[in-house]
């Protein structure tokens, strides 16, 4: 093994490290393990940009650049690399076992990070706002089967939903306020709404959900993400908030039907950890079906319903979620007699 | 042992021990008064719950419970999907494109056989049976007939622990029959209109035939189209 193979090794080996640590934090790991990179190309973009010939300042200029750069000191060869131009978005593509951070994203995989962050499209976004003067960027990429790694640049005006920032007192997610609740007081919120106004409980939990979900989806989708894409970013963002860890388990474009579930569900822990809402055991997580119900409204393009078919609070060992289009024509309002 | 309940607060909290599974509740109310609203709300809560419901559409075709579901955000695709939810039509006979449906509604063995053999395929689930409305298949028979009906079907419930609501319209069966066949149900509850003709009010009453008596308590209610039955909070009089 050469020095530079070993040096190699040793830098997944960091990043994985902090992949693991990143994985820890409470919010933002994503974004802050996005800044450790950008924050490390710095370092070799004051050494080595200076004499770069830009052709233009066109994105992919600049990203095509900067890989034969890194070609040049023998890093990387570019050619290995193929980046198009897609809208405003960048589409990159890579054979796996040419990437030089191919053990950090395997490894990642098999240590289950949900932390996935691509570095070398990272680096891009380190060089990108290093010339443009801002990270408008966020990124997504697929490992497929082919044997090659599929990324995407996408720029994006709005704040990343997991940024937790504090002004003083004042604590914000992606740029609005916030404040953390302790399960318990959530508990004691929802039972007090149950001691007042039991019929409107899974009503209320639903609607919140789903009108949550309408916003959350709407970000998703102004992107060049393909609607699969589009779910599966925002499973991850609602992991990272804390819902619980979901992963997709079918997909189906045609028929509009998925099949989501959650490990540890907040709302499913609560009940076992602080009673369960109803008289007897039955399916608790109203808020994230609702939540769900409202993104795949959105992603779809149509009216959809989502039942959680199995809930951990009844003993099951995730929580399941299925859904698919509502009939058509419905009636306007319930209730005939 | 786990227990069940209608999904209607105010009549849940009557009902402090539940309902077994095998428990037979007999519904008998006035046409308009909410009977099908109430069957609705005991399906949704099943469906919570991780019951198999099956549902009887003898008054209505099938897809008037699916509408009426799917109006409180019910999605009847997912649990028809899985199993979890089944129509059984009695209502539209040969023109019927369910896959389970009577064709002839004259001959009650026929009925018997079907529902036998639609909740077989269920063993060892917990399943609630709602039948909308059951006096609807047994107009036009005499009384031994039905009676014998009963007593069959009901031990063939009992035995497989099918929590069951057979629904009852008023007016359509002599009162002598609903009277014996009342005993043969471990729960009554009558649903009428009371208040003026200009103001009626909507009342339900649960109870048990205890020693040739009705015990029974009683609930004033409204049906809301998105919460259903809400149940006039503590108006429960026990008589």
């Amino acid at each position: 093994m050469s020095d530079n193979d070993i040096a190699k090794k040793i830098m997944n080996y960091m990043f994985l490290s902090m992949g693991n640590t990143m994985n820890q934090v409470p919010f933002s790991g994503h974004h802050w393990m996005e800044h450790f990179v950008i924050g490390s190309v710095q370092y070799f973009i004051d050494e080595y940009w200076d004499d770069a010939k830009l052709p233009s300042k066109k994105p992919l200029d600049i990203c095509i650049t900067y890989l034969k750069i890194m070609d040049s000191v023998g890093f990387l060869h570019a050619v290995d690399f193929s980046i198009e131009e897609a809208g405003e978005s960048l589409l990159m593509s890579v054979q796996t076992n040419k990437c030089v951070y191919r053990e950090y994203c395997q490894r990642t995989r098999e240590e289950g990070l949900f932390l996935k962050n691509c570095i070398r499209l990272s680096t891009f976004q380190a060089i990108l706002r290093h010339v443009l003067g801002e990270n408008k960027y966020f990124t997504a990429v697929d490992i497929a089967a082919d044997g090659f790694c599929y990324g995407k640049l996408i720029p994006s005006t709005r704040p990343k939903e997991e940024i937790v920032t504090r002004e003083n007192y004042i604590i914000k997610m992606a740029g609005h306020r916030a404040f953390l609740l302790r399960q318990k007081t959530y508990a004691s919120l929802m039972n007090s709404i149950r001691e007042h106004a039991p019929q409107v409980l899974k009503h209320v939990l639903y609607d919140a959900g789903y009108q949550s979900g309408l916003t959350l989806a709407g970000k998703a989708q102004e992107s060049i993400l393909s609607p699969q894409e589009c779910l599966q970013r925002l499973l991850e963002e609602l992991t990272n908030l804390g819902l619980g860890k979901l992963e997709l388990v079918s997909y189906s474009q045609s028929q509009a039907r998925v099949q989501i579930r959650c490990h540890d569900s907040f709302w499913a822990d609560t009940a076992n950890v602080y009673g369960h809402l109803y008289r007897t055991p039955q399916v608790e997580c109203d808020m994230l079906r609702g939540v769900l119900a409202g993104s795949l409204s959105v992603i779809f393009q149509k009216d959809i319903i989502c039942e959680e078919m199995a809930c951990q609070s009844m003993g099951a060992d995730y929580c399941e979620f299925l859904a698919l289009p509502l009939p058509q024509h419905p009636p306007e309002e319930g209730g005939n007699s | 042992m786990h227990r069940a309940y209608f999904g209607v607060e105010g009549l849940d909290r009557s009902l402090e021990q539940g309902l077994s599974y095998g428990s037979q509740i007999m519904i008998e109310g006035d046409s308009g008064v909410g009977k099908t609203v109430l069957a609705g709300e005991f399906i949704k809560e099943g469906l919570r719950c991780g019951d198999t419901c099956v549902y009887v559409a003898c008054d209505e075709p099938p897809a008037v419970m699916r509408e009426h579901l799917l109006s409180f955000k019910v999605g009847t695709p997912a649990y028809e999907e899985t199993g979890r939810l089944v129509f059984i039509d009695a209502y539209e006979e040969e023109e019927s494109k369910e896959k389970y449906c009577l064709t002839d509604l004259r001959h009650l063995e026929k009925y018997l056989a079907l529902e036998s053999e639609v909740l077989r395929s269920f063993a060892g689930r917990r399943v609630r049976l709602v039948v909308d409305s059951l006096s609807t298949l047994l107009t036009n028979l005499v009384i031994p007939e039905v009676i014998d009906f009963h007593r069959t079907r009901i031990k063939q419930l009992k035995k497989k622990e099918i929590l069951t609501m057979d629904i009852f319209v008023n007016g359509v069966l002599d009162p002598r029959l609903i009277t014996i066949a009342g005993h043969l149900y471990n729960f009554i509850l009558k649903m009428n209109f009371t208040g003026s003709r200009y103001n009626p009010v909507r009342q339900m009453k649960i109870g048990k035939i205890k020693s040739q008596q009705y015990i029974s308590s009683t609930h004033t209610f409204t049906i809301s189209p998105i919460y259903g039955i809400v149940v006039a909070a503590d108006t429960g009089v026990y008589e």
